[in-house]
């Protein structure tokens, strides 16, 4: 409302210095309105092409260079084999940041259609989703995860089936929630008088009111996905070698914490970077969806 | 019946149900999920006719529904199985790991309580104030920290550069471990009156419960403060102030009873999180735990062993929301006439 009134003012007309102000007080405010979207971009762009930022190749041995220490050649040093540690925890965002964004995205998806059956079907289908969410949410959720990504075998394909499967129950429930909430709402009632079928009433009516809250609990969750899923490559369970993934680069460079305190401490940086600018936007898109920051 | 008996009935009731369950839900994850138990039992270089034995040693040829009654059977009789690496039953093992893991869980979760209810209630009471803004601040990163990786920094700053703690384990080398009794070594020291026993194991808890406290903290702060603020707002602190009370007592006698229902109900969901994260910090810190034991059963595929640790630490949890919700009607008279 306010960055509307505060137009800047147009060059033919003569500034005062009162607008002269205004005008630089709108400038800042869009940039405050949109840095979340800027930060977004670069998150986006570092996925699709981590070589803008890492010029040299993450999988590239030489053993000449092993443990070499933070330098201008390699700013995060080299690892045991004489790869560039920047390299590989540039090239890694694309597996830990990429893959706890397809984990929570098909978690929200998968919780919002059962929610959204539960919420809306019978009292059978709602019996069954919710007694299973019960289950999933008696567990402690990173054992639950652990123990699914264990049964399966590692590789990060089993990282991403075991956290989807102990993340979805809470976005059931979420939805499931609001539903009964919206129900009962005269324009949901209105579009039930005039027999619109109940899926249409969901995805019409009901999902874009959801809709905002939701993405906030996404971005917030993507964060949350990111420590659960290199947590579990920490344990060996997720990214094998020689695939650079952040939880991985320190697991094994926990052999080598005392002879190189930057091999193991640096890649942390990047996991702490993309989970607080995660909750940052998450904080900013619930603000927005007019609740308050959790 | 009076309603606190039929309460407590219910909550002890639906408990049992969800340890059923529980229970289940473990068999199946390792005996329906993985492609071939047997071979994994067998080892990798076993012949076919060796793993046709060793799945008919450990009965999993048998129908799925046989193995569950078998399984069941023992797991109500405390029987958590074989581990395939070392062979032998794995309950003792277990429970000789429980007690270093609840003796690191048990602090960090006493710290975390304590010092995130009393940061919350300030944040809550100077909204304003330089000070509430660091705080939350430092909240949100305290939230992003990977618990594993400020393990790691800890170790490097405190214990290698500078010092000041020890690196790993629960005791230093040279000492003796206390007479078992709790099996908590600072518990057991300060029983049997071995006061340097004690100093030791104190100093080894200090980096591991603080990597755990660091990111549970920054949750039970910013749920204390919310409590707090909606409390604050209600009109019996009007009342309360406008009589003159002071403001220590108002916190502490008039609005922390009524605002500690929803930061209780989020220590209890957070234990849940602390079993999880307790795993990373003993792998990081060589603790002798049960995480230590998942993390040598990870890299063995080991599974009934893994089995057996999901199992205990589901338990726990479960048992600790029982114990919250046996709490609510304690702390909150509301329930207990409603």
């Amino acid at each position: 409302m306010t960055a509307i009134l505060i137009q800047p003012a147009s060059p033919e007309q003569p500034v005062s210095p009162v607008q002269a102000v205004a005008a630089r007080r709108g400038r800042v405010r869009t940039v405050a309105r949109w840095w979340p979207a800027v930060l977004v971009g670069i998150w986006a762009l570092l996925i699709v092409f981590p070589q803008v930022l890492a010029r040299q190749n993450p999988y590239a041995l030489n053993p000449v260079h092993a443990l070499l220490a933070p330098g201008a050649a390699h700013w995060f040093g080299t690892d045991e084999a004489g790869r560039d540690v920047f390299a590989r925890c540039v090239y890694g965002i694309r597996y830990s940041v990429g893959i706890s964004i397809a984990i929570v995205v098909l978690a929200a998806v998968v919780g919002a259609a059962l929610g959204g059956l539960a919420g809306l079907g019978n009292k059978l289908a709602d019996n069954l989703v919710m007694r299973t969410t019960d289950v999933f949410l008696a567990f402690p959720y990173m054992i639950l995860a652990i123990a699914i990504a264990a049964a399966e075998g590692p590789g990060l394909v089993t990282v991403l089936i075991a956290l989807t499967a102990v993340w979805w129950p809470s976005y059931a429930r979420l939805v499931r929630g609001q539903i009964l909430s919206l129900r009962e709402l005269p324009f949901v009632e209105g579009a039930r008088a005039v027999n619109t079928p109940r899926w249409q009433i969901f995805s019409r009516h009901m999902l874009p009111h959801l809709a905002p809250q939701l993405y906030a609990r996404v971005a917030i969750d993507i964060g949350y996905a990111i420590l659960a899923l290199t947590g579990l490559s920490f344990l060996g369970l997720g990214a094998q070698p020689p695939t650079p993934e952040l939880g991985s680069i320190i697991a094994d460079a926990r052999n080598y914490t005392l002879q190189a305190w930057w091999y193991a401490t640096l890649p942390g940086a990047f996991i702490l970077v993309a989970v607080v600018s995660a909750i940052v936007i998450g904080n900013r898109l619930e603000r927005a969806a007019g609740g308050s920051p959790v | 019946m009076t309603f606190t008996a039929q309460y407590v009935a219910r909550r002890l009731g639906a408990a049992v149900l969800v340890l059923l369950v529980v229970i289940s839900g473990t068999f199946l994850l390792s005996h329906a999920i993985p492609a071939d138990p047997a071979r994994a039992a067998a080892g990798l270089h076993a012949g076919a006719a060796q793993v046709r034995a060793v799945a008919h040693q450990l009965g999993l040829d048998q129908s799925l529904w046989s193995q569950f009654g078998t399984y069941m059977g023992n797991v109500l009789r405390g029987n958590l199985g074989i581990s395939y690496v070392s062979r032998t039953s794995i309950a003792p093992q277990l429970t000789a790991a429980v007690p270093a893991t609840l003796e690191l869980v048990v602090y960090s979760f006493l710290v975390c309580a304590i010092f995130g209810v009393i940061a919350g209630m300030a944040e809550a009471w100077w909204p304003r104030k330089v000070g509430t803004h660091l705080v939350r601040g430092t909240s949100i990163l305290g939230t992003a920290l990977p618990v594993f990786w400020f393990a790691i920094i800890l170790q490097l700053v405190f214990a290698a550069r500078l010092g000041w703690f020890p690196i790993e384990s629960r005791l230093s080398s040279d000492t003796i471990p206390p007479p078992h009794i709790t099996g908590f070594y600072t518990l057991d020291a300060l029983l049997s009156g071995r006061w340097s026993t004690f100093g030791d194991a104190a100093v080894h808890l200090v980096l591991p419960v603080l990597s755990l406290v660091a990111w549970m903290f920054a949750l039970t702060s910013r749920v204390a403060e919310k409590s707090f603020a909606t409390e604050l707002t209600r009109p019996y602190v009007q009342t309360a102030k406008a009589r003159g009370v002071t403001s220590g007592r108002l916190l502490w006698r008039h609005v922390l009873r009524n605002a500690l229902n929803p930061i209780i109900t989020m220590l209890g969901l957070q234990f849940g999180w602390l079993l999880g994260g307790t795993i990373l910090v003993e792998v990081v810190f060589s603790w002798g735990g049960i995480g230590s034991v998942m993390y040598t059963a990870l890299q063995n595929f080991d599974y009934p062993v893994i089995e057996a640790v999901t199992l205990v630490s589901t338990i726990a949890f479960v048992v600790v929301n029982l114990g919250v919700d046996l709490l609510y009607p304690v702390i909150d008279p509301r329930i207990r006439r409603s």
